[in-house]
């Protein structure tokens, strides 16, 4: 059974032979502790480019092993960075994808990115001090700009069309939402689950149909899920939920942001109120609501998904069992609340 | 054998955090170890409470099925069409298998496939009956509806009580897990 681990040693190996750069030599190589959607594993080099040995930072993402627990492939996660790089939307620069066995590290298939400089977290932006509240103003405009540039963009032009199911108008933007997660639910799905079933279908009864516009959707965002240098985003990480659709979807994700109330000041209204001040797209904060039963849908998939690699003793990391059983029962009784059975 | 399987996840866990968490450096040990304490927290209220509220669901269940069974069959030419007809016979097989012998213990394990087998035909009532409604008279309708999700709200319910991690001095539930 393949591990989460990777050896340094074998890192250097790979990365001499894929970059022609037999003085590579790997300086650090640290694991990102959190997450467990995929493995994200941090790379500092040195070796010679076109002159004197320099520094370099390397991402390396891959599946957990045995087999991937989201709802989408490591390819498609890929090429999201690929198609987004030559775009206003800051992301890393992906580099390549090694699906290769007999090159890559442990048989698993992998992408490498450009390591950008930054953290995860905003400074202060939790301290409760008022002393703090106009950074927390500013790194909320900072982030809906980002999800602005993200709604804005033409998904058709660049592809984005060939990697996820398009709605085929903005009315039918939470249909197809639904469509996407329940045949992916279909798909792994190895006991009965009649909440969702109910769910699901309250959930198609009451689909809003008052999507201002059919935008690529980043998915899970907000804080932790972004890079940030000097209260500016300059990457957006963590894309492995993108699909097309309401913008509004994203505002249910938002984490961190969504919940910034400064008295007289800002709220979540406010929020969206810039937001369509710098995309142009109306969002109602009903379906905000209504999206969060989407994200719940969302996480009841993924953390069923999580179960099989357990089930089937392809990897017994202890993490998927708590996902698979406490949070995959909170995400299913967020939902059944919000479908009106609980 | 004393002390019982539940007590002894009780004392790993409670060890666990005391004496290995507070060791571990790797940031990557210590957000496993977090969900590791989770799990551990999550498997002793499974061992106490789970097979009970299993067996209690299994028994509802049962009267929500025979309930959509009825609805189907009185209503005149619904059991002759898909997906019907699938429905009733998946239905009556599901009731009527025997998930043990008369008399066995009932095991963890054959209470949950009953819960498995049970519990599919009522995905597919649900799917049915809402994408088939009008082809019910609406009270007959409505009342089987509203008996499926009283019965939906039960069972989650009884699963909150040992899925959920509720008893975890110290730390706040669903914080900083993952």
């Amino acid at each position: 059974m393949p591990e989460l681990k990777m050896e340094a040693k074998d890192v250097a190996s790979y990365l001499q032979r894929r970059l022609e750069a037999p003085d590579l030599t790997v300086e650090s190589l640290t694991r990102f502790p959190r997450g467990v959607s995929r493995e994200t594993w941090f790379v500092e080099t040195k070796y010679s480019e076109d002159g004197p040995r320099q520094e370099k930072g390397f991402v390396i993402r891959r599946d957990l092993p045995g087999r991937s627990i989201c709802t989408s492939t490591l390819r498609f996660e890929y090429e999201i960075f690929n198609r987004l790089y030559p775009t206003e939307v800051p992301v890393a620069k992906a580099l390549w994808y090694e699906d290769n066995p007999e090159w890559s590290i442990d048989g698993r298939d992998l992408y490498m990115r450009e390591l950008v400089p930054g953290t995860w977290d905003v400074p202060h932006f939790t301290d409760p001090d008022p002393r703090y509240d106009d950074l927390r103003i500013e790194a909320s405009k900072e982030h809906v700009r980002k999800l602005a540039a993200i709604h804005r963009l033409d998904w058709d032009a660049l592809g984005f069309g060939e990697l996820t199911d398009a709605p085929p108008d903005p009315a039918s933007c939470a249909l197809t939402a639904i469509d996407r997660l329940e045949g992916k639910l279909k798909e792994v799905q190895i006991e009965p689950l009649p909440v969702v079933a109910e769910a699901i279908g309250w959930l198609r009864e009451n689909a809003p149909r008052n999507a201002s516009a059919i935008s690529l959707l980043k998915g899970n965002n907000g804080l932790g899920e972004e890079i940030w240098v000097d209260g500016k985003i300059v990457a957006m990480s963590d894309w492995e939920l993108a699909s097309l659709g309401d913008p509004a979807y994203d505002f249910a994700w938002c984490q961190g942001f969504r919940g910034v109330v400064v008295e007289g000041k800002w709220d979540f209204q406010s929020l969206l109120d810039y937001y369509e001040e710098v995309s142009g797209i109306h969002i109602d904060q009903a379906s905000v609501g209504y999206y969060g039963l989407i994200q719940a849908l969302e996480g009841v998939v993924f953390t069923h998904n999580a179960s099989i690699p357990v089930v089937e003793q392809e990897n017994l990391l202890a993490r998927l069992c708590w996902v698979s059983t406490e949070v995959h029962h909170t995400m299913t009784a967020g939902l059944a609340r919000g479908a009106g059975v609980l | 054998m004393r002390p019982r399987a539940d007590q002894v996840v009780t004392s790993v866990a409670w060890t666990f955090d005391r004496y290995i968490v507070p060791e571990l450096n790797d940031p990557f040990a210590k957000s496993l170890a977090l969900s590791i304490g989770y799990a551990l927290r999550n498997v002793e209220q499974r061992l106490r409470e789970e097979g009970p509220a299993i067996w209690a669901d299994n028994r509802e269940i049962r009267v929500t099925l025979r309930n959509v069974r009825d609805l189907v069959q009185s209503t005149p030419g619904a059991s002759e069409k898909e997906p019907f007809s699938s429905l009733l016979t998946e239905i009556d097989a599901a009731l009527g298998k025997e998930y043990r012998g008369r008399g066995d213990y009932p095991t963890l394990e054959s209470i949950t496939d009953e819960a498995t087998e049970l519990r599919w035909p009522l995905v597919h009532a649900i799917e049915a009956l809402r994408a088939h409604s009008a082809d019910f008279e609406d009270g007959a309708y409505q009342g089987v509806r509203a008996e499926i999700r009283d019965y939906l709200k039960r069972q989650l319910e009884r699963e909150s009580q040992h899925a959920v991690v509720r008893r975890v001095a110290g730390l706040d539930s669903l914080a900083g897990r993952v």
